[in-house]
């Protein structure tokens, strides 16, 4: 071959592997939860009576809550975790990550007795 | 007259190199949008504090007002696109290595919703807001290619507080008690907010 053709030849090889390098993806994948295990999620609906159960009731179905909130007329057990999940494309040219913060929360309300007056948990997915 | 050639292959792949930009977009969602309608038929029917959590399930944040009691709803949506022109993975011209130029730009599309009890449990007032935030444009001359963000969203990523409740199990009660702010006082881990404070 002459030195002009492999010239050329090196050109070519130089060009395919540009163009490969930006067809070349590359994927993320990323997964973390923080906070508490979602217990409540499974909680029987009978096992929380409002105006009958307690704040121990409460706790002895959940455990510890992430806060304590003192009201003035009783107080507030919350729960609390979070999920997050991202998924992303890495390219030469073009790259994308989506990130998306999900909250997964119980709270409940007592009364000055410590009786449960009101509930509300994020229903699972 | 002869025409000008590449001094090299290498040149010939840096110079394509040159023009090649690199775009970026990041989404970030953090928990789902806030109806309108299931705001404003609340606040028009007057509810109690069980109408409101079965319509929205638990807040984010809850407060106290005096004797009222506040519950927070928040929905945040983040969008940043980025512009980048580098040469980093091009070997062999190791005088563009240099080069490389980010821009940025970013805005948050937020959502509010505010509710008010009296002690009675009765929905005494709602409030509710959307807006776009704009988190301003950057720009700058960097050595690696990234996707990571040029624009400061670390407000809107910050986790709950309410998860780094563990972090005081390690910190002496003293300590504690000196750090924590009126009128929060910490316990064992857990915040406590509106209690009172634990002074000496």
């Amino acid at each position: 071959m002459s030195a002009r053709g492999h010239g050329r030849g090196r050109r070519i090889a130089g060009g395919l592997a540009l163009f490969a390098a930006l067809l070349c993806p590359a994927c993320i994948n990323g997964r973390a939860e923080r906070g508490l295990e979602p217990v409540w999620e499974s909680v029987d609906p009978s096992d929380l009576v409002v105006g009958t159960s307690t704040r121990a009731d409460v706790l002895d179905l959940l455990g510890v809550p992430s806060q304590v909130v003192a009201l003035d007329g009783g107080s507030v057990f919350y729960y609390l975790q979070e999920h997050m999940e991202s998924t992303g494309v890495i390219l030469l040219l073009y790259n994308s990550r989506e990130e998306r913060v999900k909250y997964t929360r119980a709270i409940f309300f007592f009364d000055v007795q410590g009786r449960l007056t009101h509930y509300a948990i994020t229903p699972a997915e | 007259m002869r025409s000008r050639r590449p001094s090299s292959d290498a040149d010939l792949v840096g110079l394509v190199a040159l023009l090649l930009a690199s775009c970026t977009t990041i989404d970030l969602r953090v928990d789902d949008s806030i109806e309108a309608e299931t705001i404003e038929a609340l606040a028009a029917s007057g509810g109690t504090l069980e109408d409101v959590l079965t319509a929205m399930g638990p807040p984010r944040l809850v407060g106290r007002l005096g004797d009222e009691t506040t519950l927070l709803y928040e929905s945040i949506e983040l969008h940043e696109n980025q512009f980048g022109l580098g040469l980093d993975y091009v070997t062999g011209v190791g005088h563009f290595n240099l080069l490389k130029l980010s821009l940025g730009e970013s805005r948050a599309e937020r959502e509010a919703a505010l509710f008010l009890f009296d002690s009675e449990w009765r929905l005494t007032g709602v409030a509710s807001t959307a807006w776009d935030e704009d988190f301003g444009r950057s720009g700058g001359v960097q050595l690696v290619v990234t996707i990571d963000d040029v624009v400061d969203s670390t407000a809107l990523r910050a986790s709950p507080w309410e998860l780094d409740w563990g972090a005081w199990l390690l910190v002496t009660s003293e300590e504690a008690t000196r750090l924590s702010n009126r009128p929060h006082t910490y316990l064992r881990g857990t915040r406590i907010v509106g209690a009172y404070e634990i002074d000496g």
